[in-house]
């Protein structure tokens, strides 16, 4: 054994040792040790002292920091930051909401408690993400997750649905979904990988706005504070309508429907829902799945077909003006719109977006 | 007869299988299991907090901080294996953080510590006032004068039992580094330490011709 040949100052950083020093652990071992190395017996007590007593001296160090006072603030903080959403005083201050008190005095209960985010929904229109928690909580209980750190927090669900929050976003979602439909609330934003079930919708409360899906993935912007909830789709269908007080309804005639690489946008003060393309549509599918990817003298409206069925949008030309403009192109997997400048430019046309639809202006070609 | 006080064994608070309960209960939501991770090393992390700083209330603060972010972010820690060292490591990002933050702070306030050791001999005069103890005493006002970086690698090697590696992970210096401060602290304090391995009717003769 190495030790035979230790120093104290080989000794003192010695794990094993310091182990047997402090707690006697593989005592038989160091004390075989002793009684065959005897010349050690100096150096060992040397060292051993040595750790005793700092450990000793270490001991001492005492501050007036108060365990369970400490404690006492931590618990509360967390308490407060999970459970002011319960029933209780919150359903309290619905009450007096609703029974049209004075938004005033509502609102010096409410910096009484301290939930300074209630300041900002001075308009009783607006439906804050605290609001639609506690309605909900009076039916059935909901878990709530907040991701206060700077990667993405990834939740998964009872149904095997992934939600990932971004920084600061909150998700409040029950332990058990209830027999016919699957209800979460969002404030903040996410992406939602919702698993397939028909017979069960999945809905996502978020300010004013409700998401309804049966299975497909999607982004949701809903902050507190920002004057728009945007809502985009990357897979499958998704309905979007608004409610302008908690209902908890399913008023889909007046949905919105979008598909991929659309997204809606609901304006908080002018309560309208507005349907556009994602800043940077990506491919839906891939580029090797699609019938024709170059194109050599082939007339635009045949490229103009493959760029739809590649990004999921629809395109609308003037078939006839169009016939004689020939192009010969690749794609790739460059963005759609830079794909659409190039296209006009070639054509002497332009493009604008209309309800998320791509509309091609033209003269026409010679 | 040497002086040597007699040395009462210490029992390791926490076994590893004990500790990765305690803390997979935690993420879970068990909030027991959480006061009872904090209970358990509340008293570790202020001793090792004042190797950083003296600033009680910035200790204090960053324990909260600490713990209120373990509880938050409980989902995200999964993967955890060292829980002791990953509580240490997070206050003394955060007491670091808030020294680099804070520009009076940076300057060691050598006058708190004396005063604090001060009041703390002064106390331990009262409850007890045998000679051994006084011994202690030397020493801990000698580890007291040692560079902080001697004191920060004594207090997680022999206090905290952290290995050498996680000492060096902590500081943030390689495995020798933190050998050296080890060392070097011992250097240091050697000629206090034998005194207690000499019978004291020679100590005034050793103390005189060293």
């Amino acid at each position: 054994m190495e030790y035979k040949f230790f120093k104290v100052q080989d000794f003192i950083k010695d794990d094993a040792f310091i182990s047997w020093v402090k707690y006697g652990e593989n005592d038989t071992f160091f004390q075989a040790f002793i009684s065959d190395n005897p010349d050690k017996q100096t150096i060992i007590n040397k060292a051993s002292d040595f750790i005793k007593k700092v450990i000793e001296a270490e001991k001492l160090h005492q501050s007036t920091i108060n365990q369970s006072k400490v404690w006492t603030l931590i618990s509360d903080y967390i308490d407060n930051d999970s459970e002011s959403l319960k029933p209780g005083f919150l359903s309290k201050l619905y009450a007096t909401k609703w029974a049209k008190l004075s938004w005033a005095a509502a609102a010096c209960l409410v910096i009484g408690i301290g939930l300074i985010g209630f300041l900002s929904n001075n308009n009783p229109k607006e439906i804050s993400y605290s609001e639609l928690v506690a309605t909900a909580e009076k039916q059935i209980k909901l878990i709530e997750k907040t991701n206060k750190s700077n990667t993405p927090l990834s939740i998964k669900l009872e149904d095997g649905s992934i939600i990932t929050l971004a920084k600061n976003a909150k998700l409040s979602y029950p332990k058990h979904f209830e027999p016919n439909k699957r209800q979460v609330f969002l404030s903040g934003e996410a992406f939602f990988e919702i698993t397939k079930n028909p017979q069960k919708p999945f809905y996502v409360y978020s300010n004013e706005v409700i998401t309804k899906v049966l299975g497909t993935s999607f982004t949701i912007k809903a902050f507190e504070d920002s004057p728009e909830v945007i809502v985009s789709v990357k897979t499958g269908k998704v309905s979007v309508f608004h409610q302008n007080k908690i209902a908890f309804a399913d008023p889909e005639e007046k949905a919105l429907i979008i598909t991929p690489n659309q997204q809606i946008v609901f304006a908080r003060k002018e309560e309208s829902l507005t349907k556009s393309l994602v800043e940077k549509p990506i491919l839906i599918k891939d580029l090797s799945q699609l019938l024709e990817q170059s194109f050599e003298d082939k007339p635009v409206s045949e490229v103009f077909k493959a760029i739809e069925q590649a990004y999921g949008v629809h395109i609308i030309y003037d078939a006839e003006q169009l016939s004689h403009c020939i192009v010969t192109t690749t794609l790739a997997n460059e963005s759609l719109y830079s794909k659409l400048d190039i296209m006009c430019k070639t054509i002497g046309a332009s493009y604008k977006i209309v309800d998320a639809q791509i509309v091609i202006q033209s003269m026409g070609c010679i | 007869m040497p002086i040597n006080r007699e040395y009462i064994k210490s029992v390791r608070n926490l076994t590893k299988e004990q500790e990765q309960a305690l803390w997979k209960d935690m993420i879970s939501g068990n909030k027991k299991s959480f006061e009872n991770l904090y209970k358990q090393y509340f008293q570790s992390l202020i001793n090792y907090g004042f190797r950083i700083t003296q600033n009680e209330n910035l200790i204090e603060d960053a324990i909260q901080e600490v713990f209120i972010n373990l509880w938050n972010n409980r989902t995200h820690l999964s993967e955890v294996n060292e829980v002791k060292f990953y509580l240490f490591r997070s206050l003394k990002n955060r007491i670091v953080r808030q020294l680099e933050s804070d520009i009076f702070d940076k300057s060691e306030d050598i006058d708190t510590y004396l005063d604090f050791l001060i009041s703390i001999s002064e106390e331990q005069k009262k409850i007890d006032s045998e000679q051994s103890d006084a011994e202690i005493l030397t020493l801990q006002r000698a580890i007291a004068h040692l560079p902080l970086r001697q004191q920060e690698a004594i207090n997680l090697k022999y206090y905290q039992d952290f290995t050498i590696d996680e000492i060096a992970k902590l500081m943030d210096v390689n495995k020798q580094s933190v050998s050296n401060l080890l060392f070097r602290s011992y250097a240091t304090l050697r000629s206090i330490l034998k005194s207690w391995t000499i019978p004291i009717f020679f100590l005034k003769y050793f103390v005189f011709s060293e």
